[in-house]
């Protein structure tokens, strides 16, 4: 399969690592549209809940590709309950400190 | 390793350059900004889409088949063992310990009872039946069921469920047609016929020597060198995991020695060295047990194995017989790999190692070659058998210990295994012969699991945390994320439903590729 391909596995890493680079890029702007007043250990917390969240997903489609489709969907459902209250808790710190 | 670089290559340059663009630039440009704004929000998405991508690939990947990749360069032993070694294995030993004799081992009961229910090869009654009672069973098989008279009906019972799966085969065989057939042909590598490695015929002293034909056995330049070789050859035949230890006289039979026969013998001076290996099942049919499953692509391997290592070693000019799978042994093997430090003895009494769980069937080669031994490791397998107990929880007939404690048999600690029950499964299952077996309790241990990033992270996580805690974490999510089947479901009709633990791989399903009427 292409996608395993010694060609294809480095330029996918690639991609993604030019749109991680792009979210950094782009952080700062939306901090200052949004007024916020964002501390070196706010984007700290910040950056450990998307990994939080890439985390669930990344897991979860683990799973599938295992033929797992329950556990696929146990683990994607059990930790966005974390990212939610997580984010809910990141969100009030940003905003109220 | 790859990513890594990648990644912190991508962000170093694509991050330092695109923040100063936007601050200069595109600063005072707002569509460039609102441009930028947009895209991030975008990467922030994708990025989300694309590791949830790289994670299903993870998982699909055939490099995550743990024991099948680059093997043959020792790549599928990828644990650092280092820091679990520890002075003495994680089973205790006590001051009672005695050596294991022959009658211990189920399949040398059962093999003796086919045949002294067979007729004799010039016709005539068979030797023994079953009305005929435990009394008139010949020694030792009469002492060892008077003292445990459970074992003896379950045998019986156990006897009774063959015939019947022999009877039954016929509803099944062309359901699971592939699944028998993949199976037999694997098989057929260790029928009489043509068996490799050949049955020992004769004394050690004669049948461990037969290929030396050197005057005298190549020098190693130390015991370390010896030992080093041997693991990469051992490697190179095929082996995924291998380790190197003194053997210990315990675990070698009494009672019984191949190519001499019953009768009490010492463990052979030159057995000095076990070599021990292992290998996994193909990972797809593994997870299918028992009703796809099967033991014998593992065992044909280990025999490969261990017919080109023993042949290696004596051409050397060192003695050497390989103990191999499914009943040519001389020596009980999980013990022995706990010994060599591939892994820890689990509550089901199979080896698990922290790259195969318990996926990973085990042949020995003795030996006299002087080698530096492995030390045994303690990853944390025994706590967490104490606090797991799944494999208990699964079996069919309840031949595994749910006791939080290991018990003692033969002055060693170990969870009991009831194996005449274990047996009464391989004989109740939709299968053509008992010797396919079941391995549900393989299957089902989480620490058989594939070598992917969450699986890794896990097992390297759980094992390095003294607390306890991640473990108990580990297993609660293992209970609440994976579903597994109720242990009667693995059985046939009426009782079960033929179930196995994932479904099967298609290329095992034969109304994928066959044109049956699907009555089932």
């Amino acid at each position: 399969m292409i996608i395993y391909s010694p060609f294809f596995k480095p330029v996918f890493w690639i991609i993604m690592g030019l749109l991680y680079a792009l979210v950094i890029a782009g952080a700062p702007l939306w901090a200052q549209d949004l007024g916020l007043n964002i501390t070196w250990w706010k984007w700290i917390l910040s950056a450990l809940w998307y990994g939080l969240l890439s985390f669930t997903f990344a897991g979860g489609f683990t799973l599938l590709g295992e033929k797992e489709p329950g556990a696929c969907d146990r683990f994607i459902r059990y930790h966005m309950i974390i990212v939610i209250v997580t984010g809910a808790v990141l969100g009030f710190l940003i905003k109220a400190v | 390793m790859k990513k890594g670089l990648c990644l912190t290559v991508c962000f170093l340059i694509t991050g330092s350059i695109l923040p100063g663009l936007a601050d200069t630039a595109f600063a005072f440009d707002g569509i460039s900004r609102s441009f930028l704004k947009a895209g991030s929000l975008l990467a922030a998405v994708l990025g989300i889409v694309g590791i949830s991508i790289a994670g299903f690939l993870a998982g699909k990947s055939y490099d995550s088949y743990t024991g099948w990749e680059r093997f043959t360069h020792g790549a599928g032993q990828f644990f650092n063992r280092e820091p679990f070694q520890k002075d003495s294995p994680t089973y205790e030993k006590t001051d009672q310990h005695e050596r294991l004799h022959h009658v211990d081992n189920l399949i040398a009961r059962i093999k003796s009872f086919a045949m002294l229910m067979a007729p004799p090869p010039g016709g005539g009654e068979p030797k023994w039946s079953p009305d005929m009672g435990v009394e008139a069973l010949p020694e030792p098989l009469k002492t060892y069921y008077l003292k445990d008279t459970a074992a003896y009906s379950q045998t019986l019972k156990a006897l009774q469920l063959m015939q019947k799966q022999k009877e039954d085969w016929s509803k099944w065989e062309t359901q699971f047609a592939i699944a028998d057939y993949w199976s037999k042909a694997f098989g057929s590598l260790f029928e009489a016929a043509i068996l490799y490695p050949e049955d020992p015929k004769g004394s050690p002293e004669e049948w461990d020597f037969r290929f030396i034909h050197r005057k005298s056995p190549l020098r190693f330049k130390s015991p370390a060198h010896a030992s080093k070789l041997i693991k990469k050859i051992t490697h190179t035949f095929g082996a995924t995991l291998v380790g190197v230890t003194k053997l210990n006289p315990d675990w070698v039979y009494q009672g019984h020695l191949r190519g001499v026969g019953t009768g009490d013998y010492e463990v052979p001076k030159h057995w000095e060295y076990a070599i021990v290996f292992a290998t996994p099942h193909e990972w797809d049919m593994f997870y299918s047990n028992a009703v796809y499953g099967t033991s014998f692509d593992a065992y044909s391997r280990e025999r490969i194995i261990g017919t080109r290592l023993e042949n290696f070693i004596q051409q050397l000019g060192y003695p050497a017989r390989a103990h191999v799978p499914p009943m040519h042994y001389d020596l009980i093997t999980p013990p022995i790999a706990v010994d060599a430090g591939l892994g820890e003895q689990g509550r089901m009494g199979m080896l698990i190692t922290p790259e195969l769980g318990a996926n990973a069937r085990l042949a020995v080669v003795t030996t006299n070659i002087p080698m530096e031994v492995d030390k045994p490791i303690d990853f944390g397998v025994k706590e967490f058998c104490k606090k797991c107990k799944i494999c208990a929880e699964r079996c069919v007939t309840g031949a595994i210990s749910h006791a939080d404690e290991p018990n003692i048999e033969f002055g060693y600690k170990r969870w009991r295994i009831k194996c005449e029950l274990c047996f009464q499964v391989w004989c109740s299952m939709a299968t053509s012969e008992p010797g396919r077996g079941c391995r549900v309790c393989l299957a089902v241990c989480p620490y058989s699991r594939k070598n992917n990033w969450l699986h890794t992270l896990s097992r390297h996580i759980d094992s390095r945390d003294p607390t306890g805690i991640s473990s108990s974490m580990l297993l609660w999510m293992q209970k609440k994320i994976f579903k597994y089947p109720e242990a009667r479901d693995f059985m046939p009709p009426p009782e079960g439903s033929n179930a196995t633990y994932h479904k099967p791989p298609d290329w095992l399903v034969t109304e994928e590729w066959f044109d049956v009427d699907k009555t089932w």
